[in-house]
């Protein structure tokens, strides 16, 4: 981290005294009488905050008995199994992670949010896994909603929406160590601690992880080995009516690079050898205040920053910094209408240099981006609500979008529940569709002219596009659950690789050929596809979930497109995915073991799979956990992404046997 | 890299400003006003404390459980924190209905479905049940709270706390709008 972007991060944590300061005055709830709570006048601080079952949209919650259960060690394996989405892991430090199709390690149609903190990255419209180290007990509970987003959460919610929420700080309070290490897996210490005092309550937590081993490709060793540290702080304050909360983190990775090409079989002029390990560095910050006013309205203001330095081995760098503000305003009017307005700006900054193979055209590319959006959830009589919404939205680089929406829920009878929604979403272009150029290779030409042979972003690439219809019904009892819903989404605009015309070009030089590839939009497609999820508690100490996924993808390409593969392209996503998993407890003894399988990629050429993971855990005291975990356990080991091999290596996934402590000091 | 800092510094500087402007109203706040969230917390910290329980070994903890309503719980967590009742240390659950969790209190939010079912598993058990849905008490909870004239209000039915073996203190009993099994709310 450079001493400038450290003073932009403590510019951030420098906002917190004030908080502190106010603390201190403040009336104590916990040694009121019961006589002088009853005169206390109250005002309403729940917002527009609605149950999972509530919601008219495909949600799927992952709480923080389920994370623990888990036995993961990394947030992307707490995302497999979820219906609808589709992860793979692609090396030890890439993932394919997506709702709904279009998966890759640039997947760019999913949003991520970290306690309402955007994790968008405007370099590839995607999210960098890497830079999300959470320690996985800091984790309330992981919201996944599938389907466009775009109404409420703006660009990038195309086909989904992961909102992950931390824990309150008054919730992780005093001493926790954990150690954990597996035989294919990583080894982690991680520390963990908060405290409190009147109104103020923080935590600070920071873990360093190995993942040391090396790894194989298809069978053949290969060195995937890397190291990440980092840290987080969580400063929560609250008085009656308003709540601030503060966070900032750190992640800094270290990892030895899987970028293909230097092994790979095409002769590469660009991208020299690696001559050191990938690093990168990602410091982030956001202050969020909530006020609940008398009325029952609140206001909500949240401001944050994010910056990301990548060193690639061989000289390149890649950084991308933002920051955003936003704000909301809830209220209701009569008893009909929930209202939420709202609006932000963000500024994004991406900056590509120091290769030739492998950089933005300006090498300096910002984006302005001020949005606006608002929602009515209408009741209607007793059993029906409407949920009116959208969002505009103006990019200085990609110009406007508008994603509205409209929901409905019916409550058929007690227990039973039917939604159907229809919605649009945009996917803005990122710096690279927008300004990339790769040179791939060189080969003599006509005339003794050098041919060079690249890619490039095209300045007039335009939205990506969806307008999706889809429909659920929810069974909900206290022993069991049925969820089910199927959607068709129609895509426009979508991305094909397009050669162009071979032109002289002057620079770099010698005055060589450029016969290369350009971004256009010349294709549409449609997906459709049915999503499944149950649980049943048969007793009280034992919980079975399934889950289910069908999945299918139908492209359609412009006669105009000379695109090979576009119109083979399945979504990279398999047509068939489903788990079902056991959680089960012997008194002090946790049992839990889940079995997920996967069909074919078709276009990958990945042959499908079944993985079983398993979990015995004992506390041994109230401080003390100690668990075994056994990770795909079924084979040896197997792939299960296939990203394009001139670029990333893809390597295999190994049976791994680990252990975890974890120790709670106080 | 730097450059980039130095072009996001004015829009930092800017943010800084604005939380200076944010946080200047909150000295305003306090005193006689507070969130529904937390004055419904400290009423279960409070119901706690007046609520004898017929199986409380020595120093074996009190647990309160809060399903449905999460800001709920993780106020009573905050409220609580080194809190202790005749020598009980008070420790708070959230979690859903599902969960196999002892409790000695269960606050059940309105949001929670089919309410009379919960309790009627329940219905013997030295369980006091509190919630803040509209028939609380009629489905057979023991303290239902509500809010009247911008105030925090209870009822009780003391027909369920008796046929759970609970005793209430007659403090809170006297603040308390009483009803039955026949008249609840």
């Amino acid at each position: 981290m450079t001493s400038r972007q450290f003073v932009a991060l403590l510019a951030v944590v420098g906002m917190l005294p004030p908080i502190d300061l106010r603390a201190q005055g403040s009336s104590d709830l916990a040694s009121t009488s019961i006589e002088d709570l009853l005169n206390i006048e109250v005002v309403s601080a729940s917002h527009i905050q609605q149950r999972r079952s509530d919601v008219p949209a495909a949600v799927f919650v992952i709480t923080a008995d389920d994370i623990r259960r888990s036995g993961a060690t990394l947030v992307p394996e707490l995302l497999r199994g979820v219906p609808g989405m589709f992860v793979a892991r692609i090396n030890a430090t890439g993932w394919a992670i997506s709702a709904r199709g279009f998966n890759d390690l640039w997947a760019n149609k999913l949003l991520v949010l970290i306690d309402g903190r955007s994790v968008y990255s405007r370099t590839f419209s995607g999210v960098d896994w890497s830079s999300l180290d959470l320690p996985l007990g800091d984790i309330e509970r992981i919201e996944v909603i599938r389907g466009p987003g775009g109404s409420v959460w703006g660009a990038n919610a195309v086909n989904g929406v992961i909102n992950i929420i931390t824990k309150s700080a008054a919730d992780t309070q005093g001493a926790v160590v954990g150690v954990e290490s597996g035989t294919a897996d990583l080894d982690r210490v991680g520390v963990r601690y908060g405290s409190a005092s009147g109104r103020t309550a923080y935590r600070i937590s920071s873990q360093w992880s190995d993942g040391g081993s090396p790894g194989t490709a298809s069978g053949n060793p290969i060195d995937e080995s890397w190291q990440r540290w980092s840290a987080g702080l969580r400063l929560d304050w609250a008085n009656g009516a308003d709540k601030i909360v503060t966070e900032a983190s750190v992640v800094a990775e270290r990892d030895w690079p899987l970028w293909a090409s230097f092994a790979g079989p095409a002769p590469s002029l660009s991208l020299a050898p690696p001559t050191s390990a990938d690093s990168l560095v990602t410091p982030t910050a956001m202050f969020g205040w909530t006020h609940a006013l008398a009325s029952g309205a609140s206001f909500e203001t949240k401001f944050f920053t994010d910056l990301r330095r990548r060193r690639i081995g061989n000289g390149t760098s890649q950084d991308e910094g933002f920051g955003e503000a936003e704000a909301q305003f809830n209220t209701k009017i009569g008893g009909r209408h929930a209202i939420a307005v709202g609006g932000g700006f963000r500024r994004s900054q991406v900056n590509v240099g120091g290769s030739i193979g492998y950089s933005l055209t300006p090498s300096d590319v910002d984006f302005d981006t001020a949005s606006g959006f608002a929602q009515d959830d209408i009741t209607l009589g007793r059993d029906v609500r409407v949920s009116l919404g959208s969002r505009f939205e103006h990019d200085d680089k990609a110009g406007n979008a508008l994603d509205p929406s409209v929901r409905a829920m019916w409550d058929i009878a007690p227990h039973h529940r039917a939604w159907a929604a229809v919605s649009h979403a945009d996917r803005t272009p990122s710096a690279t569709d927008l300004f990339v150029r790769y040179n791939f290779a060189t080969a003599p030409g006509p005339g003794g002219l050098p041919v060079l042979v690249g890619y490039r972003g095209n300045s007039d690439f335009h939205d990506e596009e969806v307008t999706n219809i889809e429909a659920g019904y929810r069974l909900e009892r206290r022993t069991a659950s049925i969820d089910i819903n199927a959607y068709r989404a129609a895509f426009t605009n979508l991305s094909t690789t397009e050669p162009m015309a071979p032109s002289l070009e002057p620079t770099p030089a010698p005055l060589h050929l450029f016969a290369g590839y350009e971004l256009r939009n010349l294709q549409t497609a449609t997906a459709t596809g049915v999503e499944f999820a149950a649980h049943w508690v048969p007793v009280a100490n034992w919980r079975v979930d399934a889950s289910y996924t069908g999945f299918r993808f139908t492209p359609r390409v412009d006669p105009a497109s000379r695109d090979a593969i576009a119109a083979s392209f399945d979504g990279n996503a398999p047509a068939r995915q489903w788990q079902v998993r056991s959680s089960g407890s012997i008194g002090p003894i946790d049992v839990d073991g889940s079995v997920y399988g996967a069909s074919r990629l078709e276009q990958m050429q990945v042959p499908g799979y079944t993985r079983v993971d398993a979990r015995v855990a004992v506390a041994v005291s109230p401080r003390l956990t100690i668990a075994a975990t056994g990770r795909n356990l079924l084979d040896s080991s197997h792939q299960e992404f296939a990203e394009n091999p001139y670029v990333v290596a893809s390597t295999d996934v190994r049976r791994s046997i680990g252990v975890h402590l974890e120790w709670r000091i106080k | 890299m730097a450059d980039q800092v130095r072009r996001i510094g004015p829009l930092l500087v800017a943010i800084g400003v604005a939380i200076a402007g944010a946080a200047a109203p909150l000295g305003a706040v306090g005193g006689e006003q507070a969130s529904d969230v937390d004055v419904k917390a400290a009423f279960l910290f409070n119901f706690a404390k007046f609520t004898n329980w017929p199986d409380l070994a020595g120093a074996a903890p009190i647990q309160l459980c809060v399903v449905g309503d999460e800001p709920i719980g993780s106020a009573l967590a905050q409220l609580t924190r080194g809190q202790t009742i005749d020598q009980h240390p008070v420790v708070v659950r959230t979690g859903d209905v599902a969960s196999p969790v002892p409790c000695h209190l269960l606050f059940l939010s309105s949001r929670v479905h089919d309410v009379a079912a919960v309790i009627d598993l329940r219905r013997a058990l030295p369980i006091l049940t509190v919630g803040d849905g509209d028939r609380f008490t009629a489905a057979g909870g023991m303290i239902q709270l509500f809010v009247e004239s911008s105030r925090m209000r209870f009822a009780i039915n003391v027909d369920a706390v008796q046929r759970a073996h609970l005793k209430i203190s007659s403090r809170v009993l006297g603040l308390a709008k009483i009803v039955k099994d026949d008249h609840a709310q």
